[in-house]
């Protein structure tokens, strides 16, 4: 952790420098996000175990100094936590949490080609009990065709040696197929955006999270399935809903949306033990800055 | 033996323009390759200017081949008009009189049916001498918004623009006044290309011709409005394009000194030199574009090159459409 801390103050001072001698050298993302997620009726197999509620949060922060005139490097971290209200006695954790570094970069491949490869090495936990068995290093590499300014396509590969599928791929397309409108089909938030004016656009569309986890080595224990000591755990969500995106300054775009989940999964895949949630309500708010 | 003699020479002779122009090129030209061969079937090799320290300043180079000479290429490419290409989105193209007359801007008129018309409607109906998304200066925003119509009152702005472009040249333009700061469209030129010095000292003669560089412009320009689409909004502009003859090859400057709003000002140099091809002489062509916009103040990183991709992929297919009207002889 320590080491980790010293690396972004690092890239910080550095990245101070190099600003101080161009500004634009230097390019900053911030991304916060908070979800709530109404009671869901919650199941094992076919069997009812009670319902539940989430809150999620969600803070990412990336520094790109530019390198070279194709070559920037990407540093940063991200918090992510899913804090679940699970009924007593239900076998799931009541929170899966991510704390991890980005060390990335994005590189300009060929005239129309971006390529970007990012590396998130951290902590993906219950939080229970810390080792080296929560350590995971999930790899993210993604490439961009600018076809021109109104079409661009995105192919992408999620690679996550722990995850039950260690390879997912996507494919994505961001096509403005009218003055208005735009078919922004990229993971994880594929949409229909319509530009209500020059700073609001409204939209529909999905919210896709997925995330590789382990618990603790007494989970199991606790729950009366000794099996799940130290599992790992694969969590996807999906939702459905529409959402407004105000840009209240040119470099800063406040979102909020509500819908439903159309469902989460939670996979004890070595302990063949699956849990599903049903539809639920849900609200969110999420800033992103670029400065 | 003689035939052969003379036919080595002219080898010797076209290979020898060929080397000259492409020695040129590699003294102030940040685009990697101009074989001759790989541009006259249609290769538009390409480099994005580097970062500038004028934050809304971005730059594209580009090299083409127009099977043409040069000065036939070098007075089309001063007066081309790119309306009949309806993928560019060039809604309407005029040459201007000089001195200019209402009558100049008689066709300026918007299609409401069209959006990104109506998006331009809807920001001139929302000026007012105080807010405007437009760039304007405050009198000629009050102006603006007490004209009769849209068409009037477009027409006697850009009129008065460029009647006063014709009296004084590009010093006389006027400021956009309703940003965070009033600025001006010479100003901001003049910053992008401070940036590249050795641009600046290969075309000193046409910029300082021009007086975008000095003060005494000494070129008469080809002058013209246009209206077209610009990241989806109508947009408004006056333009002056010079051509001066350096030694065996043309400089050509266009630039805009009014544009009614999403960017502030832009300017493409050329310079355009003979190569032989076989038995004729065509057109090797360079094309730098400075651009200067607000929004570029606030893109960075990953964005902004990609902001420099797609200005090079836009460029590009203006190019085309050149090449396609030199190769029908329109």
């Amino acid at each position: 952790m320590t080491m980790r801390f010293s690396l972004i103050v690092l890239v910080l001072l550095v990245g101070t420098s190099f600003a101080a001698s161009n500004p634009l050298l230097l390019s900053q993302e911030l991304d916060a996000t908070y979800c709530y997620e109404g009671s869901a009726t919650t199941m094992a197999g076919d069997r009812h175990v009670g319902s539940l509620t989430e809150h999620y949060a969600d803070l990412k922060y990336v520094v790109s100094p530019q390198v070279g005139q194709k070559l920037l490097w990407r540093f940063g971290a991200e918090w992510q936590r899913f804090s679940f209200g699970v009924p007593d006695g239900v076998s799931l954790p009541k929170t899966l949490q991510q704390i991890s570094a980005i060390i990335g970069c994005d590189y300009q491949l060929a005239d129309q080609w971006l390529l970007r490869v990012e590396v998130q090495p951290g902590v993906y936990s219950d939080f229970e009990q810390v080792n080296w068995h929560s350590v995971d290093v999930p790899v993210i590499v993604g490439a961009a065709y600018l076809h021109n300014a109104d079409l661009q396509w995105f192919f992408g590969v999620l690679m996550d040696p722990r995850c039950e599928y260690p390879l997912l791929p996507s494919v994505g397309v961001r096509w403005k197929f009218a003055d208005q409108w735009t078919l922004n089909l990229q993971m994880p938030t594929p949409r229909l955006e319509y530009e209500a004016t020059d700073n609001l656009k409204v939209y529909l569309g999905l919210g896709i999270k997925v995330g590789t986890f382990v618990v603790n080595n007494h989970f199991g224990t606790d729950h009366g399935l000794p099996q799940l000591n130290g599992a790992t755990v694969d969590y996807y969500e999906a939702r459905f809903g529409p959402g407004v995106s105000w840009k209240v300054l040119p470099n800063v775009t406040l979102e909020m949306e509500g819908g439903f989940v159309l469902g989460r999964w939670w996979d004890f895949y070595d302990a063949r033990l699956q849990f599903a949630s049903r539809q639920a309500p849900y609200v969110q708010i999420a800033c992103h800055a670029r400065f | 033996m003689r035939w052969l003699t003379i036919y080595l020479v002219l080898c010797v002779a076209a290979w020898g323009e060929e080397l000259a122009a492409v020695s040129v090129l590699k003294r102030f030209s940040d685009v990697a390759t101009a074989d001759t061969q790989r541009l006259l079937v249609g290769d538009i090799p390409s480099a994005r200017g580097g970062l500038m320290d004028f934050r809304n300043g971005i730059s594209a180079q580009l090299c083409f081949a127009v099977v043409a000479t040069p000065e036939e290429t070098a007075r089309r490419l001063q007066d081309w008009d790119p309306s009949r290409h309806e993928e560019l989105k060039v809604y309407a193209f005029h040459i201007l009189h000089n001195p200019c007359s209402p009558e100049d801007f008689a066709a300026l008129k918007l299609n409401l049916k069209q959006r990104p018309m109506k998006w331009l409607l809807d920001k001139t109906q929302a000026t007012t001498e105080r807010k405007s998304d437009l760039n304007l200066t405050r009198r000629e925003a009050r102006e603006l918004g007490g004209a009769t119509s849209f068409g009037d009152g477009w027409a006697k702005l850009l009129l008065e623009r460029a009647a006063a472009f014709q009296r004084s040249g590009i010093a006389a333009a006027a400021p956009y006044e309703f940003g965070n700061e009033s600025v001006l469209p010479a100003g901001q030129l003049r910053a992008v290309l401070a940036e590249q010095p050795r641009i600046v000292q290969e075309f000193e003669p046409i910029l300082k011709g021009s007086g975008l560089v000095g003060k005494n412009a000494s070129l008469t320009p080809v002058e013209y409005w246009s209206l077209f689409e610009a990241d989806h909004h109508a947009t408004l502009n006056l333009g002056a394009a010079y051509r001066l003859t350096v030694g065996d090859h043309y400089q050509l400057l266009d630039l805009e000194y009014y544009v009614s709003g999403d960017y502030y000002t832009s300017a493409s140099l050329y310079e355009i030199w003979p190569v032989r091809a076989g038995n004729t002489t065509v057109s090797l062509v360079w094309r730098g574009d400075f651009f200067a916009a607000p929004v570029l103040s606030f893109t960075k990183g990953t964005e902004r090159i990609a902001y420099g991709v797609l200005m090079i992929q836009e460029i590009k297919k203006e190019i085309r459409c050149f090449q396609a009207d030199m190769k029908k002889g329109q």
